[in-house]
């Protein structure tokens, strides 16, 4: 459990990092460039958690809205074992548009 | 130990400690879900895309109301889909529901999986006043 605690804040500040590198405060929101930012943002984020070399399964997810007004409701329902399965969110937003990152680390 | 006649597989008997009972399972050695047991995407599609019709028709965006049907959606394909019988899977369900008012949205995964046992379903629905995607991912347990 200790184990898996410590692993899940290593996690924490890993896709922190890749996703700030991308989603800077003063970037627009681009029609035709969010595509290649998603897949920088998601493309990295699993190359460090592969790099943690863990016995885990990974599935990165990522969700860029832009601002307009407009909701956004998610919501996650997981069917696992509790004690060695576990998510991270994080959400960054700047004027223009909001980030919502999760990953899910199962074992296997 | 003796194995109780009639246990699921791997199940070996248990002990009772306390007032809880504590199963001991067997390892099954097993690289990969029996026949007739492997997560197919189509059908986790077909049953997702009926469960948000179902749900979605005629819905308008309310923040209030969705923040309640998103849960209730999660839940209900969550429980739609372990009854279609993929022993040994784990299941990771995502519904994102947002508001149709002309605004970009980009959703995207990566996986580090084993690509033969497992995968992912999706389902998109649209009306005029709101946008939901669902996502099912489905990982062996080894």
């Amino acid at each position: 459990m200790k184990g898996e605690e410590r692993s899940i804040d290593q996690e924490l500040a890993v896709v922190t990092g890749c996703i700030e590198k991308v989603i800077t405060p003063s970037l627009q929101y681009q029609h035709n460039k969010v595509g290649e930012w998603i897949k920088t943002i998601v493309e990295n984020c699993m190359q460090e958690l592969m790099q943690h070399k863990m016995q885990r399964k990974y599935i990165v997810h990522c969700t860029i809205l832009q601002k307009s007004g407009a909701g956004l409701h998610t919501n996650t329902c997981c069917y696992w074992d509790n004690t060695s399965d576990g998510y991270f969110t994080h959400k960054t937003e700047n004027k223009n548009m909001i980030c919502v990152t999760t990953v899910y680390g199962l074992a296997l | 130990m003796t194995a109780k006649p009639g246990a699921t597989y791997g199940e070996i008997g248990g002990h009772t400690e306390g007032q809880q009972t504590v199963k001991i399972f067997n390892p099954t050695y097993l690289m990969k879900p029996r026949e007739g047991t492997k997560f197919l995407k189509r059908d986790v599609e077909m049953t997702m895309a009926k469960i948000l019709q179902e749900k979605l028709q005629s819905k308008e965006y309310d923040p209030v109301e969705q923040s309640q049907l998103t849960k209730e959606l999660c839940t209900e394909i969550q429980s739609a889909v372990k009854q279609m019988g993929y022993e040994r899977y784990k299941i990771v369900i995502q519904v994102n529901i947002t508001e149709a008012t002309g605004q970009g949205i980009r959703i995207a995964s990566r996986c580090l999986w084993d690509p033969e046992q497992d995968n992912f379903a999706e389902a998109v629905f649209k009306n005029q006043h709101l946008w939901c995607c669902a996502l099912c991912f489905g990982c062996f347990w080894e």
